[in-house]
């Protein structure tokens, strides 16, 4: 699943996603993003952006993890925030891994085999 | 003014006024006493006591004069300076009044940025969203492009492989043709040989006919000795004499059906040589040959072009592959890059959260200046809403740039910040 408030970067990101053969879910917040968990939607992978209107990314995976179905899940982050104390602070609410934006295909596709091993 | 203007004003005015005062008693002391008291009927103490009176007063108005003389004002220049501080006080209310009024403004001036700036972001959004579907688009023709690649790739395969069987029976038939006209060669010389040897035969049968022919000469001189002789018998002899001419007679008649035999031979000998000399003639055995060889070449040649064709096809595949592949790794980069519209967003909103708080640093200024003579008034410093700003940064690029305008230079800040790419 893919979380962002971004049209723009779900667009790209699903696009390239889709190419290498993943099934993307889109959620344009949090909020829906947490609905369609809560509604039992499957996916292998959560890739969330940090900051977003509403509730932000790791208040967002915090919740995520409450759910039993998904305790295990790997979820990545998307962000354009680089700094070593927010990435501290995913970490301890569940986060699998950091990418700071704008990353390449590259190294979107390579983080996201090396999560999913 | 200062001072020690002040008072290098009134010490010359006073020495002046000392001066002038000093030579007036000086010169009129002794008529005062002599003329004026008497005359006014005062005694000595009282008239001295009046004439200081008198020359302290006159001493002040001459300095009042003296001063105006001077200085253009008769208080050694404290006047104008006063009239002249209050017309710049009142020029700095103005101004004050002014910049407040202005300051009131910057927020209607920030509106307008900010409303530039949303633009900025509202229409680089779409033309990100634009690019990203126009790219999807593109994709979507590469895609197509790739399978049918893919499916040309794969006729071309079987094309190949069908080819190179009919080469391969093209081939056979070649070597089949090529026995072929060994075997037709060898064929018409053999033929050629028998019928030469059936002519050759032919032609020895007139030996035989030449043997009856002669036997039929013998034959009749034969009959004409046995005439001779049976005419020499006489009437004895009469019977043979027929016997002898008959034999004669047969004889003739062999003779004639011996040369019509010959011409007989000579003709089936003739004709089967002109009916199989056309066939037989060595050159068109040859042309026979040189056209069946003439036609296994260009079915060679046919099949070696035809490899050839089906060569150049799977190469410009692969090279259409290769592109193809090469495109769809720039769509996926180039889908990649449309990430910069979200950072660049990102560093706009900040840009107008500074705006924002610039509007009310503003307001704030300009009540300041209405209430300058409030003791309790609170002015929030921008040095605070700068700390403000630092700490809502979520790039580094932010902090760099931030440093770099506080301290004029190339200074990098000094955040934490992590590798590009982290797993937990």
């Amino acid at each position: 699943m893919l979380v962002d408030d971004s049209a723009t970067i779900l667009l790209s990101i699903s696009n390239i996603l889709g190419k290498a053969g993943y099934g993307v879910e889109k959620a344009a917040n949090a909020n829906e993003g947490l609905n369609k968990f809560k509604s039992g939607v499957k996916v292998d992978l959560l890739i969330t952006d940090l900051n977003m209107p509403g509730m932000n990314g790791i208040e967002f995976i915090k919740e995520v993890r409450k759910l039993p179905t998904y305790k295990f899940m790997p979820i990545l982050f998307l962000t354009t925030e680089s700094q070593q104390s927010k990435r501290l602070e995913a970490k301890a609410a569940g986060a699998s891994g950091w990418l700071v934006k704008p990353a390449t295909a590259d190294e979107l596709l390579g983080t996201i085999k090396l999560v999913l091993r | 003014m200062d001072l020690i203007l002040l008072l290098r004003r009134a010490t010359i005015v006073a020495m002046i006024v000392g001066i002038i005062t000093s030579g007036g008693v000086y010169l009129l002391h002794d008529w005062f006493h002599a003329s004026v008291l008497p005359a006014l009927d005062l005694s000595k103490q009282v008239g001295d006591s009046l004439g200081t009176l008198f020359v302290l007063i006159l001493g002040f108005f001459t300095q009042r004069l003296v001063s105006i003389a001077l200085f253009r004002d008769w208080m050694l220049g404290l006047t104008l300076r006063e009239a002249e501080q209050a017309s710049r006080a009142d020029t700095y209310v103005c101004a004050a009044e002014q910049v407040g009024g202005e300051l009131k403004q910057v927020k209607t001036f920030n509106d307008v940025v900010r409303g530039q700036l949303n633009t900025i972001v509202v229409e680089t959004e779409k033309a990100a969203y634009d690019i990203t579907s126009r790219l999807q688009g593109i994709d979507e023709i590469i895609t197509k492009l790739s399978h049918f690649v893919d499916s040309t790739a794969q006729e071309t395969n079987d094309l190949v492989a069908q080819s190179e069987l009919r080469i391969d029976q093209n081939r056979g038939l070649i070597e089949r043709l090529d026995t072929y006209i060994a075997q037709r060669v060898t064929e018409a010389q053999s033929d050629q040989e028998r019928i030469a040897a059936v002519v050759g035969e032919a032609r020895s049968l007139t030996k035989l006919v030449d043997l009856i022919k002669s036997i039929s000469g013998q034959t009749n001189l034969l009959a004409l000795n046995a005439a001779i002789e049976a005419a020499r018998a006489g009437e004895a002899g009469r019977g043979f004499a027929v016997v002898a001419d008959e034999v004669r007679k047969l004889s003739g008649e062999a003779d004639k059906a011996v040369g019509q035999i010959n011409q007989g031979i000579q003709q089936v000998a003739s004709s089967i040589e002109s009916q199989f000399q056309d066939k037989l003639a060595h050159s068109n055995i040859q042309q026979e040959r040189d056209a069946l060889e003439s036609f296994s070449s260009q079915l060679n040649d046919l099949g070696r072009n035809y490899q050839e064709m089906t060569a150049h096809d799977a190469e410009v595949l692969a090279q259409v592959r290769d592109s193809s592949q090469r495109l769809s790794s720039m769509f996926m980069d180039a889908m990649a890059s449309v990430q910069f519209q979200d950072v660049t967003r990102q560093q706009i909103e900040q840009v107008i959260d500074a705006l924002n708080r610039l509007d009310g640093h503003s307001v704030l200024l300009a009540e300041r200046l209405e209430q300058f003579d409030d003791p309790h008034f609170e002015l929030r410093p921008l040095a605070a809403h700068l700390d403000e700003i630092y700490s809502s940064y979520v790039m580094s690029s932010q902090r760099d740039s931030h440093h770099n305008a506080l301290s004029g230079g190339n200074v990098t800040s000094n955040d934490k910040s992590g590798p590009k790419v982290e797993l937990f």
